[in-house]
């Protein structure tokens, strides 16, 4: 033991000289130490009080009891810290990928950036159920939609599709072509 | 239908009666898992101040673990009655002791002295410093030098059984910085009550 308070010393000399001490050897303290699961377990196996249920909570009480003991206050605090920012990431990352009508399935290629009006003969308009309005020519129909724009290819998810509009050419020109779910 | 009022009266009793039962038995319930919890929690606290304490007396593991073993089985069984765990531990390791080793004796296997297992401060007399000794017991057993059992707890593993800091702070769930500071503590308020009692130089006693 690397007891440095002085006083701390005489007063452990002072409980051996009166025989209030009473040490073990080493390797049965730690025997002590290591056998208390095992010993409650017996206990409560005597007792009746055992199932698997409280074996696994027992087990992971000492454990956890374990692992705590040996994390200072500092390891613990950078530790919620950093859990809490993944964490939050995480969240915050699944909740934009959900909120976003839009995503980019590919890198924009530069021919893809052409404007639709130059390439294609249809543009279509693009109404999302947020209010949001997309225009450009469909390419592919499908669960997803992948819609070229002036910006590049976009996938757009069918279930986020109010209603399609051609706006230059089509079967028919103005034709409101509702998005069957 | 339920019609007559004597019928309704019945019926009502009886769902009042399988009300209770349910809540009765759920209460039951709840106890009993509160009181192996807190019989755990007991357990994890002492288990190694008693083993330890056993130990120490009998010097054999098989015969300590046994005896621990029988002192922890009938804590469980009365611990809805037990007001203090440490007392109650304590006398129940002495009565233990003797009864494992009585009943061993009937058998013919080797026995302790069991006159040797007595530590009363009271009857301890040892070259006329017995109300020094009386006095250090009274420091060490004031509740007021502790501010929790757990400070209590960790005061018997070091300074008593001679646990190493690393050792009595992963028993208590604690870091070893933590049980150094607390068992520092402790330390100083009990040389305050023994200055109090008198007692201001500890190396006239060595």
């Amino acid at each position: 033991m690397n007891k440095t308070d002085n006083d701390t010393r005489l007063l452990e000399q002072l409980l051996d000289r009166y025989r209030f001490a009473r040490p073990v050897p080493d390797d049965v303290r730690e025997e002590i130490l290591s056998s208390k699961k095992k010993n409650l377990v017996r206990v409560l196996r005597t007792v009746g009080a055992f199932s698997a249920l409280y074996g696994v909570y027992i087990t992971a009480y000492f454990f956890l009891k374990k692992l705590v003991a040996g994390i200072s206050f500092i390891n613990i605090l950078v530790s919620a810290v950093t859990v809490t920012a993944v964490t939050y990431g995480g969240y915050y990352a699944i909740t934009q990928r959900s909120a976003g009508d839009v995503r980019k399935a590919s890198p924009v290629k530069k021919e893809e950036r052409r404007q639709p009006e130059e390439t294609q003969k249809w543009v279509d308009r693009i109404t999302l159920y947020n209010g949001r309005i997309i225009e450009g020519a469909i390419i592919s129909r499908g669960d997803q939609y992948r819609v070229r724009t002036a910006s590049g290819i976009v996938q757009i998810p069918r279930s986020k599709i109010k209603m399609v509009q051609p706006l230059k050419t089509g079967p028919e020109p103005g034709a409101v072509v509702p998005v069957t779910q | 239908m339920i019609q007559s009022p004597s019928a309704k009266l019945f019926f009502v009793e009886s769902v009042d009666n399988s009300l209770l039962y349910i809540i009765l038995e759920r209460r039951d319930r709840m106890l009993l898992s509160k009181k192996e919890r807190e019989f755990r929690k007991s357990y994890s606290d002492y288990y190694p101040l008693i083993l330890n304490s056993i130990y120490y007396r009998v010097k054999n593991r098989e015969d300590a673990e046994d005896i621990c073993h029988e002192v922890f089985v009938n804590y469980y069984r009365k611990f809805d009655e037990v007001r203090d765990p440490r007392s109650w531990l304590i006398g129940a390791v002495k009565f233990c002791i003797s009864n494992y080793y009585r009943k061993r004796e009937g058998s013919g296997a080797a026995s302790v002295d069991i006159a040797d297992m007595e530590d009363d401060v009271h009857l301890a007399f040892e070259n006329g410093l017995r109300d020094i000794r009386i006095i250090i017991h009274d420091a060490i057993e004031d509740p007021g030098n502790y501010h929790d059992e757990k400070e209590r707890i960790l005061f018997d593993l070091i300074a008593i059984n001679h646990y190493t800091y690393d050792q009595a702070a992963e028993h208590l769930g604690m870091t070893r910085r933590q049980a150094a500071y607390r068992y520092q503590q402790v330390s100083r308020r009990i040389l305050d009550h023994l200055k109090e009692r008198g007692i201001t130089k500890l190396e006239d006693l060595l």
